[in-house]
C-alpha cells in the first residue's frame, strides 16, 4: 500500500536524463568525419565563387541564379557547422591530458579548426576553407600518431 | 566516497511538489556507484563538497546533462568532475573544471525498483 503510494508520486513527477558518458563507449573517433565535412566547405565555396550572374532582366534565369546560390549557401552553412561539431568531439571527447603534454600545440590547433570552420561559414573565402583542410590534416597527422598508425592523408575530392 | 542512499518518503513528497529533481542515468561512468537505468533524485541549492555526485550542464554541449564526481574544487571554485568508472568517462580530464552555473544539482538519493514499480 505504502509502496504504491510512493510508486504513484515518483512516477506522477518528470524525468530527466543524466548522461554518464558523453557518446556511449564506443570509443570510436576518425578524423575523416570533419575531412569530409571540410572538403564539402571547399568545394560549396569555389562554386559560390565560379558561379555567374544571369545578366540579364529574364526572370527565371534570376530566380533560377538565386535558387543555386542559396543552395549553396545552404550547403556551406551546413558542412562547416558538422565540421566544426567533429573536430570538436574529436578535441573534448578523444584527446586526453597525456596527449597535450606530447602535442602542447593541440589545443591552440583546434582552437584555430573550430574558428576557421566559423569563418567559412560567415565569408566566401577558399584561402579559410584550405586553411580548415590543412588544420584538420595536422590533426589527422596527431590523431593516428597517437593511435600508432601510419594512415596516409587523402581527399574524397581530387 | 559516500554511498547513495535510498530516497526516504520526505524526499519523495519533495519531488512530487517539485522540490526535487528525478533523473534517469544513462550508461556506466558512474558504475559501480551507480549503474545505467538506475534513477536519482536531485536537490538543487545544496551545498557541495569533495565526493558528492552531480548533474551538470556539458560546457560544450548545451542540450547534454552529465552526472559525475566532484574530485576537486579548485582555489577559484570550480569544479572538476570526474567519473567513478574512469575507462567509460569523458569528463574535467578532457573538459577541463566547471563553474557552479554548470551545476544542476547535487544527487542525495536513489530511487529503488519499488519507488518506481518495477518489481
Amino acid at each position: 500500500m505504502f509502496d504504491k503510494l510512493k510508486e504513484k508520486l515518483v512516477n506522477a513527477t518528470p524525468i530527466k536524463t543524466a548522461e554518464a558518458h558523453c557518446d556511449g563507449p564506443c570509443g570510436v573517433y576518425d578524423p575523416a568525419q570533419a575531412r569530409i565535412e571540410a572538403e564539402s566547405v571547399y568545394m560549396m565555396t569555389k562554386k559560390i565563387l565560379d558561379l555567374k550572374h544571369p545578366g540579364t532582366e529574364d526572370a527565371k534565369a534570376h530566380a533560377a541564379y538565386h535558387n543555386t546560390l542559396t543552395r549553396f549557401i545552404a550547403i556551406k552553412e551546413e558542412r562547416a557547422e558538422l565540421a566544426k561539431h567533429h573536430v570538436i568531439v574529436l578535441w573534448s571527447d578523444y584527446f586526453k591530458p597525456e596527449h597535450l603534454e606530447k602535442y602542447p600545440e593541440l589545443h591552440t590547433l583546434f582552437w584555430k579548426t573550430a574558428k576557421l570552420c566559423s569563418s567559412c561559414k560567415q565569408e566566401v573565402s577558399l584561402e579559410h576553407a584550405q586553411e580548415l583542410l590543412d588544420n584538420i590534416k595536422e590533426i589527422h597527422k596527431i590523431f593516428w600518431e597517437t593511435k600508432g598508425k601510419d594512415v596516409a592523408w587523402y581527399l574524397a575530392s581530387q | 566516497m559516500n554511498d547513495l542512499r535510498a530516497a526516504n518518503f520526505i524526499e519523495i513528497i519533495l519531488l512530487y511538489f517539485g522540490f526535487r529533481s528525478r533523473y534517469r542515468v544513462e550508461n556506466n561512468s558512474m558504475f559501480p556507484a551507480l549503474r545505467s537505468g538506475e534513477q536519482v533524485i536531485i536537490k538543487k541549492s545544496a551545498k557541495l563538497k569533495v565526493g558528492d555526485i552531480v548533474i551538470a550542464r556539458h560546457p560544450y554541449k548545451k542540450s547534454v546533462e552529465i552526472i559525475k564526481r566532484i574530485k576537486e574544487i579548485d582555489e577559484g571554485g570550480k569544479y572538476f568532475l570526474i567519473g567513478d568508472n574512469k575507462d567509460e568517462s569523458s569528463d574535467s580530464r578532457t573538459f577541463g573544471a566547471v563553474s557552479i552555473e554548470y551545476i544542476k544539482g547535487k544527487v542525495i538519493s536513489r530511487l529503488s525498483n519499488y519507488d518506481i514499480g518495477k518489481v
